[in-house]
């Protein structure tokens, strides 16, 4: 005869196994992983550079982009008249000929 | 330190009432979440996230109720979440992109609070607590393990305490008839 054999509980010993699990402690670690995580995201906290500083920064650079863009525009635009005006350049036996017709028709 | 002042130093931004909300509750929320989710690691990344996505939106917190039964409520939501996402990958894991070739399953979930002696009968409860639907879970998990109250959980969950009461009862039908089923036969 086996005395061994161990028979599976009734259910209710199961059941009532739920009121006896300890509550399971968390990683030690969990607040400064937190606060490191909310230091590398939030720019509004205490701890950072103040939300008004970093508005400020960001319309700077946006009214420097837009001034750099203008002024980019503008020389473009410059050189781009620049190389529109047509400059005839004749020969000096073109120039003297023509010359020489303007005596003949006058 | 009173949940008011708490409250007011965490919309501060007081790293105080920080510290002390976090330590606080963290073992709890940790509790609840591993044990409705059943999976260690994961269970610490979500609970870092619960508690930031609580720091985060505390202004719009409106003190109807209690801070933890909020941070419960955050906790609840986020393991929701996760089964939800898991199950997906799972039902997707023919494609190939979403079989996860990378992450390992742990084959049993070992709660780290049972205690020795009952190590058998919680192990084989936990595994069929994995099987309920998620609000059955959520309930029975906050009832029996958190020893919430069931307006607590009521608060919690968002629904009635009539319906806490009969998905607790359902759960613990549930349990018994596959326990019946699987381990006794």
């Amino acid at each position: 005869m086996n005395t061994n054999h161990k028979t599976k509980p009734s259910f209710e010993e199961v059941w009532n196994s739920f009121n006896q699990i300890e509550t399971a402690k968390a990683n030690p670690f969990l607040y400064t992983r937190i606060f490191q995580s909310l230091k590398n995201k939030d720019a509004s906290l205490n701890y950072s550079t103040p939300i008004w500083q970093k508005r400020l920064f960001v319309t700077s650079l946006a009214l420097l982009g837009i001034l750099t863009l203008l002024n980019v525009t503008m020389l473009v635009q410059k050189q781009y008249s620049n190389t529109n005006k047509i400059e005839i350049t004749y020969s000096p036996s073109i120039t003297s000929l023509l010359e020489t017709t303007d005596g003949v028709t006058e | 330190m009173t949940e008011v002042e708490l409250i007011h130093g965490l919309i501060e931004k007081n790293e105080q009432s920080y510290k002390y909300f976090v330590t606080t509750y963290q073992d709890r929320i940790f509790n609840t979440i591993l044990s409705i989710i059943q999976h260690h690691e994961d269970a610490e990344d979500l609970t870092q996230q619960v508690f930031i996505q609580v720091i985060k939106s505390i202004a719009q917190f409106k003190q109807q109720s209690s801070i933890l039964t909020w941070v419960y409520a955050i906790a609840c939501n986020k393991s929701k979440d996760y089964l939800r996402a898991k199950k997906l990958k799972q039902t997707l894991s023919f494609v190939p992109i979403f079989s996860s070739s990378g992450s390992i399953e742990p084959s049993e979930f070992q709660h780290p609070g049972i205690q020795l002696e009952q190590k058998e009968a919680a192990t084989t409860l936990f595994k069929l607590l994995a099987k309920l639907p998620t609000q059955q879970k959520q309930a029975l998990v906050l009832k029996k393990i958190e020893g919430l109250s069931q307006q607590q959980i009521a608060e919690i969950m968002q629904i009635t305490e009539g319906a806490v009461e009969g998905l607790l009862y359902r759960a613990k039908q549930q349990l018994k008839k596959w326990y019946n089923h699987e381990y006794k036969s």
